[in-house]
């Protein structure tokens, strides 16, 4: 009688237990974060390069993540990186980075910049390399040595821009590029092309593009170009007609654009 | 019986009743109906009801669907939903709002994105002007608020189905009989010169009366126009993206490399707006809470109550005297001592919507419960709603009533979106709200304010740069995890599995500004 209580309580767990035994690999319960489920779901998967990348993933997600749990992780990578050229070598490579940038206690950015690299040199032209590249991109722009310049740090970002293959990678590096040209006060007229470009190439979600038309119209307004900057402000008023923004847009419109601000 | 035995039979039956609970939640009811379960913890005056009346007309439009809906208070709602969850017996919608932050862990482990949806248009806004318009650009802001577009998982999540302004409510028989007039203030002027004839009358007539009934929670809505209202003049001057508006990263790096302060001559002058809008309410108010300012108001010992529309028909049903709205009268162009450092007209912000539903990513009927979300939120749904309700509507196209129509935005005015009063982050916040009383009373000045804010708030504003790195940081590893498992699941090839590169550009720029401008006492 006094195990009653116990036994259903035990009755009651089956049926997750049932549940969670269906799912193929970790990765859908790596989807909802879910890094322990994850872990079980790849133990029981059939062994292999793609499972070690999965569990590897799994650990930098495992509630409290130590850095042992990176350690490991970091083990799994390297040696998942260093055995082969398939698609899990290179998330390999690009989780390396990732780790050295990010998921360390102390940040290693030289580390993380070689492991971009790397991958950027051995498959340039990867998904995981053009996110890389974005990665890359950040170390360059914002460098943590104070003799580097902002035109320099700028300079070092541009240049990445010819290993930019992928529309995604190209509009995320315009995007990062227009926004350090502000972030360092350097002259707005130098953020116009990478602007022009990352809405050119039509990948901006619709609250970025809102901005991206603003930036644009603004910049030219400030430059003198009063006629192109009216045509981004017009675009910006049709696209997003419920802006917070579309009082001051009219008024400039009303006012004259490149009147200066 | 012995009290083991009992004890053990109070262990089954609370276990059966609970199970029972599980298998009622997890199985169709008897007559084959699919049952939507949604969750909030709105109690305000015909909230409640305006739910139920939605659910009704859905079901009637559906018959082999049943809305459920259960109230929870917004005191233990969290708690609740956060054990729902990891239980997995949350409801299929449940509301919830990014301001209670970890909506970057919550999201991806909880919450199903619905992008593909809102591309599409609402079925149920056939036969009206939102016909073939895609379901997300049905919405007043376009579902570009924070609840609706995430912008670190870079997905639609949240359908919302009301808006909100401030507005200073207030006793209109009162203001009769004070003024002789049923007009509110129109101008800053005429602000301070009823808050001279409340004082007169009160003295008068030897009762407890104040212009305004205020409290600790009151004050942080005022304070959030004022210092916004008054600080539009300056906000041109820190808009380095271009952008016509002051994210966040502007406004507290910006004042790390001090661009800007509350010395700066806008700021200072909201601060003494801010002072004399203090000096107006009940002393002692900066220890109250908003339910002692809302009675205070109720029963007559104050003239006028800052809060927002949703308490609008709660006063409605419990104000004892007709109760009259109007927007807080800042100083305008006009103003002889502030009109020169000031811009306007002023909108009341963003054209933003709230009260968001949430798909549970455990729902076991998702396509029935974003049905039912699309009902919600279509031009009869909200409108059904906003009747009831008496709240603002969220979807373009429904009509507010008669009463709630005093509260509608207005957006004909200038918003930089610019924060100055929450500055870097909740230590910044409190810390203003903690020391606010430095500025009121007969001892209290601008400049003792002021003061406090140079001694100790570089150190706070420097705990929440941090803590923003921090959880920046995890928000980055986790969508790290995330992107790669979307990658391998869902095959996407044209989306970098990563977060945004501007995303994380900030916690650059961030980490940079701090340490050329590190505080001392403040571990890294």
């Amino acid at each position: 009688m006094r195990r009653a209580p116990c036994l259903l309580l035990l009755l009651g767990t089956l049926p997750l237990v049932a549940r969670a035994a269906d799912a193929p690999t970790g990765w859908p319960a790596l989807m909802r974060l879910k890094a322990d489920d994850a872990l079980r779901d790849f133990a029981a998967a059939t062994p292999g390069r793609e499972t070690d990348f999965g569990r590897a993933v799994a650990l930098l997600a495992r509630s409290p993540v130590t850095p042992e749990q990176v350690a490991e992780a970091r083990g799994i990578f390297t040696r998942l990186a260093d055995s082969g050229t398939d698609d899990v070598a290179q998330g390999a490579r690009y989780f390396l980075g990732r780790i050295a940038q990010h998921h360390l206690e102390t940040a290693d950015p030289a580390e993380a910049a070689r492991q971009y690299r790397q991958l950027l040199a051995e498959h340039g032209d990867s998904l995981w390399a053009q996110t890389a590249l974005t990665r890359l991109a950040l170390l360059e722009l914002y460098p943590d040595d104070p003799a580097v310049t902002p035109a320099a740090a700028v300079a070092a970002g541009e240049r990445l821009l010819a290993q930019a293959r992928l529309p995604a990678a190209q509009s995320e590096l315009h995007l990062v590029l227009a926004d350090a040209i502000f972030f360092y006060r350097l002259p707005a007229a130098e953020a116009l092309p990478h602007l022009l470009a990352a809405e050119r190439l039509g990948r901006l979600d619709r609250p970025t593009r809102a901005d991206v038309l603003v930036q644009i119209a603004e910049v030219l307004a400030l430059g003198g170009d009063a006629a192109q900057a009216r045509k981004f402000y017009t675009t910006f008023l049709a696209e997003y007609p419920l802006d917070q923004r579309n009082f001051m847009v009219r008024e400039k419109l009303a006012a004259g654009v490149g009147r200066g601000r | 019986m012995k009290a083991s035995h009992l004890g053990i039979a109070l262990l089954v039956a609370g276990f059966v009743a609970a199970t029972a609970q599980v298998w009622q939640r997890t199985h169709p009811p008897a007559d084959g109906r699919v049952t939507v379960r949604l969750s909030h913890w709105q109690l305000e005056g015909t909230v409640r009801e305006g739910l139920a009346a939605v659910a009704r007309r859905y079901e009637q439009l559906n018959p082999k669907v049943k809305v459920e809906i259960l109230v929870v208070p917004e005191r233990v709602y969290r708690q609740w939903m956060r054990t729902q969850l990891v239980g997995g017996t949350a409801p299929d919608l449940i509301e919830y709002t990014m301001y209670w932050g970890r909506i970057e862990e919550l999201a991806p482990r909880y919450f199903q994105p619905i992008t593909r949806q809102v591309a599409e248009p609402n079925p149920y806004n056939r036969g009206t002007p939102l016909a073939g318009v895609p379901w997300r650009d049905t919405f007043l802001d376009g579902m570009n608020g924070p609840d609706g577009y995430n912008t670190l998982m870079r997905d639609y999540y949240a359908p919302t189905i009301a808006a909100f302004t401030m507005r200073l409510f207030y006793n209109r028989t009162l203001l009769r009989e004070i003024t002789g007039r049923d007009e509110p203030p129109a101008t800053w002027r005429e602000f301070l010169a009823l808050d001279a004839a409340v004082r007169a009358y009160a003295q008068r007539q030897g009762r407890v009366l104040s212009t305004i009934g205020n409290s600790w929670d009151n004050c942080w809505w005022l304070a959030e126009p004022v210092l916004h209202g008054l600080g539009s003049h300056l906000s041109p001057q820190l808009d380095h993206d271009h952008t016509l508006s002051l994210s966040y990263w502007e406004i507290a790096l910006g004042w790390r490399r001090g661009e800007w302060s509350y010395r700066t001559p806008e700021l200072a002058n909201a601060l003494r707006v801010f002072r004399d809008l203090g000096n107006a309410s009940q002393p002692g108010f900066v220890q109250m809470r908003r339910d002692v300012a809302m009675l205070d108001f109720l029963r007559g010992h104050a003239l006028i109550l800052c809060a927002g529309s949703w308490d609008a028909s709660s006063l409605r049903r419990e104000a004892p005297f007709d109760v009259g709205a109007f927007r807080l009268p800042l100083p305008g162009r006009e103003d002889p001592e502030y009109g020169p450092q000031t811009l306007g007209p002023l909108s009341d912000g963003a054209v933003s919507t709230s009260t968001p539903f949430y798909l549970n990513k455990a729902s076991a009927h998702p396509e029935a419960a974003v049905d039912f979300l699309r009902f919600l939120t279509s031009v009869e749904g909200d409108q059904i709603f906003v009747n009831v309700s008496q709240w603002l509507p969220a979807i373009r196209h429904v009509r507010p009533t008669e009463f709630s129509r005093r509260f509608m935005p207005f957006y004909d005015g200038y918003n930089w979106g610019a924060s100055y009063f929450n500055n870097t982050g909740s230590e910044m916040t409190m810390f203003f709200l903690g020391e606010m009383h430095r500025l009121f009373g007969p001892g209290g000045s601008v400049e003792a304010f002021q003061r406090e804010l140079e001694t100790a708030g570089p150190e706070r504003a420097e705990r929440d740069l941090r803590a923003h790195l921090r959880d920046s940081r995890e928000a980055f590893n986790s969508d790290d995890v995330t992107a790669a498992a979307r990658l391998r699941v869902a095959g996407e090839s044209d989306r970098l599995p990563a977060s945004p590169a501007l995303l994380e550009a900030k916690y650059y720029q961030t980490a940079r500004v701090l340490a050329a401008t590190a505080h001392p006492e403040v571990k890294p």
